[in-house]
């Protein structure tokens, strides 16, 4: 490995990290004193990864050429605009606080401890994948597609034009992780296949990072760890970034902003808000099934602040969902202005055709089976899902928490109710095999968040022993009450 | 795992038994199930539940994590390249494609008359920088398999070259 390498290397994640750290700062997420900006260094990089792909991807698709120099243009353009935007702001909201202090030295040990091993695995596992081949469905698609934007430089390349070579091989699929894969080949100056598996790997160490972030201020850390250590080991993860697939990184995306969203809908802080929004707009440039899950998640969130006639919050959340929109609507603008068909999903006209739903009707119970089997198989994903069930029906029985606890279980019901409908309604012809290659993979996302999820009910729970019954939260009501600009409107 | 019970069943099992500890737990230890109980009984069966079922997890994922270090180690980039040729049961392929890499001139662009054992994203892959283009585009053709006498005709006399039975490559005519 040579030194222009390494200096690539460095170069390229410090503009991730630095296009990041700048948009937490700017929505007043960061705490300006060495242990948070090193705190913030894994939800930045991820919150960068998201960003800058995402503008790259806007570029390419109106034809500007993807670049070492577009990747440093872009990341320094984002963390300037929002670093300024920072400045400006800084002061005027309150960053995330700090967790709750440990209650025993037995605590501490033990939440060291399960860092301690959890550090060392995600190391160990990562140092596993560094000779691993491209296995079949990345070399067909998101290996092809990541080598083919950074040889072209954009996607003047036939992978991405030639509909009569490459339409087989899912030529319609959103772009973000081979955005991703060609940004670190940039860096390093050079293609890396073996490598980038390390760095789908990093990707998912910095998810579990960003969740920590996420779930530590105002908690206790023992309660909402280990439901992250158990999802960071499970026998699903690990397999998932030697596959090469996106479906990690989709599970990634997916997980963070339902999270981010949970963190928000309970604390009302805008940058919650707004991560949430990134996160699952990078989803959905991810992979097709992270555009349906991002609208389960989206549509969770939409049920809960109607129920709970939050108005306010309801119209920050609409204006953080055009913003998120319009972030995905490049890839799908140029899929249709170039007719880029897809040939996984059936068209509506064939859907809504006599008998065609009815005729698979025997899938959805095969589907089922196998969804829910991934699900509650202690060895693929621990768990995670059905005890997010019970925790979830324990705070709604209980009348705690209950907006959390809805919108955690409407949205991973969705997104399970999204799964069963792609393998009933999907153009494979047997759904067995269907399942038998894909399931495994495709309920990352679910399983993922679920675990999240857990954790973050958990740890709200614990604080919330002694509080009135699902008052609103004095953030939450400050959120909705009026601004003084918004009475003097009324009045007049 | 119960592999004889119903998926459905088993998720429904679980979840219901998370519930039940989460009772038992408010009831017997904290004192009776209200609300105040019950969230203290979530917060002690999450971590409760996820740090007994993660040790086994552990062990067994870093095992699996070994075994692709040793299954894979000494890959080569190259090697891991044509993995889908090895995959698509193709592996007679990988001496032509290192041949093509190595004598097709950088940034070539090139038609293949039938991606034949392989298929055409897995060819595009391991054929890479050089760009996979329609007949009417290409600078170079390459033979798989069968080798059609009007295609033949396109190739600039003195280039065509057979690499073995069913595998050549030729320059197009200017």
């Amino acid at each position: 490995m040579s030194v222009g390498t390494v200096l690539g290397w460095l170069l390229v994640h410090a503009l991730f990290v630095a296009a990041g750290g700048a948009l937490l700062a700017a929505v007043g997420a960061l705490r300006y004193d060495p242990r948070g900006l090193l705190w913030a260094l894994g939800p930045a990089y991820l919150a960068g990864v998201a960003l800058v792909s995402l503008v790259l991807i806007l570029l390419v698709v109106i034809g500007l050429p993807y670049t070492l120099f577009t990747l440093i243009v872009v990341s320094l353009l984002l963390a300037g605009g929002l670093g300024y935007l920072a400045l400006r702001r800084h002061g005027r909201i309150e960053a995330p606080g700090r967790a709750l202090p440990f209650r025993s030295t037995p605590e501490r040990v033990l939440v060291i401890g399960l860092a301690a091993v959890l550090v060392l695995y995600l190391l160990f596992a990562g140092t596993s994948f560094k000779d691993l081949p491209t296995l079949w469905d990345p070399a067909h698609m998101w290996f092809l597609r990541a080598s083919a934007l950074y040889h072209a430089q954009g996607l003047d390349s036939s992978v991405f034009t030639n509909k009569a070579i490459f339409a087989p091989f899912h030529i319609d699929y959103p772009l973000l992780q081979p955005a991703f894969q060609a940004a670190i080949y940039h860096g390093l100056g050079k293609e890396a296949i073996r490598y980038f598996h390390i760095e789908q790997w990093g990707l998912f160490a910095a998810a579990l990072w960003t969740a920590a972030w996420l779930l530590r201020p105002g908690r206790r850390i023992i309660i909402w760890l280990p439901a992250l250590m158990a999802i960071a080991v499970a026998g699903g993860t690990p397999n998932a970034p030697t596959q090469g697939n996106a479906d990690l990184t989709v599970a990634i995306f997916v997980a963070l902003g339902g999270l981010a969203f949970g963190v928000w809908l309970e604390r009302k802080h805008p940058a919650h808000l707004i991560l949430g929004a990134l996160f699952l707009a990078a989803a959905a440039n991810t992979k097709k099934e992270g555009q349906i899950f991002a609208v389960a998640v989206a549509v969770a969130v939409l049920l809960v602040l109607l129920a709970q006639r939050a108005w306010r919050p309801l119209r920050q959340f609409v204006l953080a969902g055009i913003g998120a929109i319009a972030l995905i609507v490049p890839w799908l603008a140029y899929v249709a202005l170039n007719s880029l068909p897809s040939n996984d999903t059936v068209p509506l006209h064939t859907l809504l055709s006599n008998g065609y739903l009815t005729g698979r009707l025997f899938r959805l119970g095969i589907a089922t089976d196998g969804v829910l089997g991934q699900l509650q198989d202690i060895n693929a994903w621990a768990w995670a899902t059905p005890v997010l069930v019970g925790v979830a029906l324990a705070c709604l029985v209980a009348r705690r928490l209950r907006p959390l606890a809805a919108f955690y279980l409407i949205g991973s019901t969705l997104m399970v109710l999204a799964l069963l409908w792609i393998y009933w309604t999907g153009s494979w012809p047997d759904v067995a095999i269907y399942l038998n290659v894909t399931v495994d993979r495709t309920t990352t996302s679910v399983a993922l968040l679920s675990a999240f999820a857990a954790g973050h009910l958990a740890a709200a729970a614990a604080l919330r022993g002694d509080e009135p019954v699902d008052e609103p939260t004095s953030a939450a009501k400050a959120a909705d009450e009026p601004t003084e600009p918004e009475l003097a409107a009324a009045r007049s | 795992m119960l592999p004889s019970v119903s998926p459905w069943l088993q998720f429904t099992l679980i979840a219901a038994g998370v519930l039940l500890a989460i009772g038992a737990v408010g009831s017997l230890a904290l004192g009776g199930l209200n609300r105040k109980t019950i969230p203290a009984g979530v917060a002690a069966i999450v971590p409760a539940v996820f740090l007994i079922v993660m040790p086994v997890q552990l062990g067994l994922s870093a095992d699996r994590a070994n075994t692709q270090r040793h299954d894979n180690a000494g890959t080569s980039e190259t090697q891991a390249r044509e993995r889908c040729l090895t995959d698509g049961h193709a592996d007679g392929l990988i001496p032509f494609v290192d041949y093509l890499n190595k004598t097709l001139p950088a940034g070539a662009s090139y038609a293949a008359t039938s991606p034949g054992q392989t298929d055409n994203a897995c060819l595009t892959y391991v054929l890479m920088p050089h760009e996979h283009v329609d007949f009417d585009k290409a600078q170079y053709l390459v033979f798989i398999g069968a080798v059609p006498t009007w295609l033949k005709l396109r190739v600039q006399p003195g280039t065509y070259h057979t690499f073995a039975p069913g595998q050549a490559v030729g320059k197009v005519k200017a």
